[in-house]
């Protein structure tokens, strides 16, 4: 029965002068959407619309999964005289009473064509009449009905009934890109997902020491990649192999240091490889107080190791609202698999929650942090995962 | 490559393999088919079951094909229970999922489920088993070769104490790591059924079976065209059988030799682990099979030793394959002997028909090697 597709668009309406840019990164991922299927998108007075019969279900999931997208709407699409109205409205009517109990209902007419000879309310009443007189057995009830009949009037007119909820957020690469230290755990999977929601493009570094770790946690981290790529379209994924860095700082630099030294390793191997593609910033799945690396002044530490800001949208979040976030969007399963990343592989019985920046400094001069960062780069991998 | 991975599973060997390739161009019939041609593969169906029951010096009925040993567990555990209430199962704890599983399955019907005492090394302690069976044992369930520690239990010992207790209860072995290794004779213990599997010795993947001894009652658990006596129902997969059947008929013509030749090959990399390793333990009982060497060694993990001798396309396990990525459940070595400097470095070597001294040799080089630069790294992780 439904014809077409309406996309409602989130907070990006309420953009200035960006409006133009925002929307075209949305048209972008649309537009991935659709490829390959002879369907197009165009707009009605502002709203976007997509006209399809047969790709209607698989059209209606993926635009569910595009950032910047609130509502996706199901819709029939028929012309703007009364006459026409009526007999869709029955129509639809007689189609939804074929799977459903259908005893009330309610008409809600908007009008984004103000031009449209007849007010809404005035509309609403004419086809409540037509409804009521053609089904004998339907009464009107405005509170809590068991079907709305909703029309949107445009330079077409777009009937619907239901409406599901878009992943919402800002389209994808309108707000900068930035590089995420993805391991293979529950957190940086989500915090790659809320920044992507917010707009950010995307590209994933993650660490491991094999052969100190094995081969299927890189896979794991791969799995957990094509996941986000479903939200987050293509990422470049960076493989960078910490083992010879972590002999280094074991046999020079205090156990209980490892944790943090390794951790601004890290940041500084991200800063470098973000610095070559411009990105804009890093991203973490730190969680505060979640481990000893964690606490206020770990983090402080940490981030003294560079110059790019550090992106924490799970900073405040408990482990329980994280875990929901991360089933919600399918990466939790992958994410509780059990193998060992090299944070645990290395990790000290009882690493420093308190570290001191002069100290962690001073083990470091011991190691020649640079050599090494560059030797890590230098080996490091790159897959693109889609 | 060096695989010394076998008893996770093992490569088929060419005759095997050619048998398989030819069985499926010239038997691809189906036994069951009323027509000749269906006619002449079920004589060689009826040909491999007696070739099989021979090997165990059983009767070809007592020969029911499965698809492997996890299968033949499952039908022999569900099979043969007849009341959950009120009735008592004994088995092992350190015993394969495919035994455990089950049995906890049991539990949670109804029954009640006893595990019997091992020593150290896997062992079970006869007078445990003895103190333990009762006027309610309906069922005991065990494994003949251990599949992390090659621990080799009597099975005729513990037949005998269980059958003169009471000759009811019914007693299954899972015997996919001895098939075809160790000898088995049905006719020398009071088995009632017992599991084996193919891809372990040489055969094809996808195939084994369970002896059911003849009079033994038990029950279908899969329903369909009745195949199988009904007790495992599915068009018998020919080319599987027969490339199975001739797996069987190496291992018949050469498991003495083998037997004494993994052995010899054992003892040598045993020596070679204990003269050039420090702090290295042999986790092996008096009783086992010479075709799996469990080793523990100190303050190493035993998976990055793994990951460092694949690298040069040396493969080794950390336990059984079945498990070995539940790492939640702590390894056999660590819940029989309760000391995690070891238990963390336990690796097993299992060896096959394809393994040789040479690279036994080059196993023990290079374990010896990075076992040393793994200790350097980790000094004491």
């Amino acid at each position: 029965m439904y014809n077409s597709i309406s996309i409602s668009l989130g907070e990006m309406v309420l953009k200035g002068k960006n409006r133009g840019q925002f929307e075209k990164r949305l048209n972008n991922q649309i537009s991935k959407v659709i490829k390959g299927k002879g369907l197009r998108f165009y707009r009605d007075r502002g709203k976007v619309f997509i006209d399809t019969v047969d790709e209607l279900e698989g059209v209606l999931k993926d635009l569910k999964n595009i950032f910047g997208i609130v509502y996706v709407t199901p819709c029939y699409k028929t012309g703007r005289d009364l006459d026409t109205i009526k007999k869709s409205v029955i129509n639809i009517m007689e189609w939804k009473r074929e799977n459903q109990k259908i005893t009330t209902f309610k008409i809600v007419s908007k009008r984004a064509d103000k031009t449209y000879p007849f007010m809404s309310m005035d509309l609403n009443r004419e086809l409540g009449g037509t409804v009521l007189k053609h089904f004998g057995d339907l009464k009107v009830d405005v509170h809590n009905p068991d079907i709305v009949i909703n029309l949107d009037l445009r330079s077409e007119c777009y009937i619907f009934t239901e409406k599901f909820k878009g992943t919402g957020g800002l389209p994808l690469g309108s707000n900068g890109e930035g590089l995420v230290l993805l391991s293979g755990g529950i957190d940086s999977p989500v915090a790659s997902y809320m920044m992507a929601r917010r707009g950010v493009k995307l590209h994933c570094v993650t660490f491991h020491a094999y052969p100190f770790t094995s081969e299927r946690a890189n896979d794991k981290v791969r799995t957990l990649t094509e996941r986000l790529s479903v939200f987050c379209g293509r990422i470049d994924l960076y493989f960078v192999n910490m083992l010879d860095i972590y002999k280094e700082i074991k046999e020079k630099c205090p156990e209980d240091q490892i944790t943090i030294i390794a951790r601004r390793f890290m940041m500084r191997i991200g800063e470098k490889i973000a610095e070559n593609r411009k990105l804009d910033f890093l991203i973490t799945g730190e969680s505060l107080g979640q481990v000893a690396s964690q606490t206020a002044k770990s983090l402080g530490v940490i981030d003294s190791s560079v110059e790019l800001p550090i992106l924490r949208p799970l900073i405040g979040m408990d482990k329980t609202e994280i875990i929901d976030i991360a089933r919600n969007i399918g990466t939790y399963e992958d994410s509780i698999l059990p193998y060992e990343d090299c944070c645990s592989v290395f990790s000290p019985k009882h690493p420093q929650t308190k570290p001191r920046k002069d100290k962690i400094e001073g083990s470091e001069e011991k190691v020649d942090v640079w050599a090494l960062i560059d030797n890590a780069i230098s080996k490091m991998e790159v897959e693109k995962i889609q | 490559m060096i695989y010394m991975d076998n008893a996770a599973t093992s490569k088929i060997s060419e005759k095997s393999l050619e048998k398989f390739i030819y069985s499926n161009e010239k038997h691809f019939g189906n036994p069951s088919s009323l027509h000749s041609y269906g006619y002449e593969c079920e004589k060689i169906l009826k040909k491999c079951r007696k070739s099989i029951g021979e090997f165990i010096n059983g009767l070809p009925e007592e020969v029911f094909f499965t698809s492997g040993g996890t299968e033949s567990n499952n039908i022999a555990v569900f099979g043969s229970v007849r009341e959950y209430e009120g009735s008592e199962i004994i088995y092992s704890e350190i015993d394969h999922p495919s035994i455990v599983l089950p049995v906890e399955e049991l539990r949670k019907r109804g029954m009640t489920t006893i595990p019997v005492a091992t020593d150290n090394n896997g062992c079970i302690d006869i007078d445990d088993l003895r103190e333990k069976l009762s006027s309610k044992t309906a069922m005991c369930v065990f494994t003949h070769v251990n599949s992390e520690l090659g621990s080799l239990q009597d099975i005729e010992k513990i037949c005998e104490v269980i059958k003169n207790s009471n000759k009811n209860i019914k007693i299954h072995f899972d015997c996919v790591q001895s098939f075809g290794k160790v000898n088995i004779d049905v006719s020398k213990c009071r088995v009632d059924t017992l599991s084996f599997s193919s891809h372990k010795i040489h055969g094809p993947k996808g195939i084994g079976g369970l002896y059911v001894r003849k009079g033994t009652k038990i029950k279908a658990t899969v329903f369909g065209g009745g195949q199988e006596k009904g007790l495992r129902s599915g068009t018998e997969p020919l080319p599987l059988i027969e490339s199975f059947t001739e797996a069987v008929r190496i291992r018949s013509e050469i498991m003495d030799t083998e037997f004494d030749r993994i052995l010899n090959l054992r003892n040598k990399l045993i020596m070679g682990l204990k003269d050039s390793i420090e702090d290295i333990r042999i986790n092996s009982s008096d009783k086992y099979s010479p075709y799996i060497l469990n080793v523990s060694v100190k303050n190493i993990k035993g998976e990055v030793l793994l990951h460092y001798l694949e690298r040069d396309e040396i493969y080794i396990s950390t336990g059984s394959a079945c498990s070995s990525r539940d790492v939640s459940a702590n390894n056999i070595v660590s819940r029989l002997k309760g000391d995690i400097a070891y238990s963390d470095g336990t690796v097993r070597f299992s060896f096959g028909m394809f393994n040789d001294e040479s690279e036994s040799m080059l196993v023990l080089e290079k374990a010896r090697e990075y076992i040393n630069e793994i200790r350097k790294i980790t000094r004491g992780i």
